[in-house]
């Protein structure tokens, strides 16, 4: 019988941002988790007690019981006491400053996701194959001029952004806006993507940031949604700013933080694999001529890749009744720390879990989540994935890195902010 | 109540029992049917919750919606007899429905 409690020293490094800067102690951390600690309770000082839930049959099952295990009733990620009773005081009661789809539970979740389902159906997303191909060859060719990049920041970060941006129908002049806030929403913890000003010792600054976040989007957007009023696009920003919930016009928070879920975690998270794709590629030759040997491998590798990278690597959720889970007595309203990075290299389920294996089958990885929640952006992900590696593989002769990569100090949506990469290209 | 037979594709059977008004999909993800991946949980997205029908059991099992069309076209299933079991509906018309999951999700 594994233990029940798990050392706070063991478990403290996973919620400090700064630990992210070496990936592979927090991976360590929960392979110690998963055999000693699956399903256990943390009591982090400052912090309300959670459950670690680290093996991939339990984040499913969690996932998947929406309805006992909520979404919206405690803070997504794991904030202090303090910073919890502060996002309470600055949205007027609600553990969140944001009410994204990831912070709702049923029914209006589903009323939420409704108003974009349609056009991330995958039969819809499809229609887009082209125009994200004549999108990554840009970022190719010009790649294309040089023999070294650093390719997180100079086409991981900026290509998928400029796919959702034109899908929410924003001008480029403005994507550089949205790439801002989301660092500074997304990252607010690393010292070289912060919100300038933001003193990363303070407990308070989290919060405060993401309020500014928050205001800033709704500043942005405001004459956006005036315009998409008034004249309805065929764009992501009209579907919103025109969205019915219930039958009623969306209420301001809601809208806001729509635009804000889209503008953010439309891009950052497929930016973060990538960029972790290609230091994975660039420090492994063989993978790479295999790759170019077979490029019917590319879907796997694309699953694969976001396996290995799991860019959102966890999310909290609370329990709304008695629940036994793996044995263990879950209680009303305790929090479950659900760990996606974790249950994704689950060796239970995924046989040499650190290896990159294109061809792995089944890769049933839970990257995007599972159940009423998973990603509504996925397919588009994949997309811009798959075509990126079909058209770039091919062309590179040669490829390593020309120094190191650097992770992000993130604890909740992490992925390399440096891979400086040397290469020769047809 | 509707006894629900879901047959994997190398041939072992799960029989269970689903309630009147929930999906044949939340019913074998709750027992744990092998191949009912159902990974979005019944919002039509994921398409990882196919079954194959009997031509016989195509009426009672209710005509497609639009929407399940198209997932369906889009996944290259054209069979009339293939559907997304998310939105298979069980009630007493479906007592003894036997399906078959296919290939591709074992």
């Amino acid at each position: 019988m594994s233990d029940l409690t798990i050392p706070p020293e063991l478990f403290a490094p996973v919620w400090n941002p700064a630990s992210y800067k070496h990936r592979e102690a927090v991976e360590d951390i929960f392979t110690t988790l998963r055999r000693d600690y699956p399903l256990a309770k943390v009591e982090v000082p400052g912090y309300d007690p959670h459950w670690v839930v680290t093996k991939y049959k339990d984040v499913r099952e969690v996932s998947r019981l929406d309805e006992i295990f909520h979404s919206g009733d405690v803070s997504k990620t794991p904030v202090s006491k303090m910073a919890e009773q502060m996002l309470k005081d600055y949205s007027g009661g609600q553990p969140h400053i944001f009410r994204t789809l990831v912070h709702m539970d049923k029914p209006d979740h589903t009323e939420y996701r409704n108003v974009l389902k349609d056009i991330f159906m995958p039969q819809s997303i499809a229609t887009l194959e082209s125009s994200v191909r004549e999108t990554v060859r840009g970022y190719i060719d010009r790649m294309a001029q040089k023999t070294e990049c650093d390719f997180a920041d100079e086409f991981a970060m900026l290509y998928p952004l400029e796919v959702i941006c034109n899908l929410i129908g924003l001008p480029k002049e403005h994507h550089a806006i949205m790439l801002r806030l989301t660092q500074w929403f997304l990252s607010y913890a690393d010292p070289d993507l912060c919100r300038p000003g933001s003193k990363l010792d303070d407990p308070e600054h989290q919060v405060r940031t993401w309020q500014i976040v928050y205001d800033e989007i709704k500043a942005y957007y405001d004459p956006v949604i005036a315009d998409r009023q008034a004249h309805p696009r065929q764009d992501v920003a009209s579907l919103i700013a025109n969205g019915k919930i219930n039958g009623k016009p969306m209420d301001e928070r809601g809208m806001i933080s729509y635009f804000v879920i889209a503008s953010t975690a439309g891009h950052d998270t497929t930016a973060a694999t990538m960029g972790n794709t290609m230091w994975i590629l660039a420090r492994n030759p063989e993978l790479l001529a295999r790759m170019k040997a077979d490029p019917k491998l590319i879907p796997g590798f694309v699953e694969e890749s976001i396996r290995i990278s799991t860019p959102p690597m966890a999310f909290i959720r609370s329990a709304t009744q008695d629940y036994e889970l793996s044995g263990r007595q879950i209680r009303k309203g305790d929090r479950l720390y659900v760990s996606y990075l974790s249950a994704n290299k689950d060796e239970e389920v995924f046989d040499d879990p650190f290896a990159f294996k294109p061809d792995r089958t089944p890769n049933r990885h839970i990257g995007f989540s599972y159940g009423s929640h998973i990603c509504l952006g996925q397919h588009l992900a994949r997309l811009e994935m798959r075509v990126l590696w079909e058209e770039l593989i091919p062309r590179l002769e040669s490829l390593e890195m020309a120094g190191e990569g650097k992770w992000q100090e993130s604890e909740f949506v992490c992925g390399p902010k440096s891979v400086p990469i040397r290469y020769t290209m047809k | 109540m509707a006894k629900i037979t879901f047959i994997e594709h190398d041939g072992t059977p799960h029989c269970i029992e689903v309630a009147d008004g929930t999906s044949l999909m939340q019913g074998a993800v709750s027992h744990n049917v092998p191949g009912i991946e159902a990974d979005c949980g019944g919002a039509m997205t994921c398409g990882t919750c196919l079954v194959s029908i009997p031509p016989e059991w195509l009426e009672k099992a209710g005509r497609r919606s639009d929407e399940e069309a198209q997932m369906l076209q889009f996944l290259g299933c054209a069979a009339d007899n293939v559907r997304l079991s998310c939105q298979l509906i069980a009630s007493p018309d479906l007592d003894g429905l036997c399906v078959h999951v296919p290939e591709s999700q074992g």
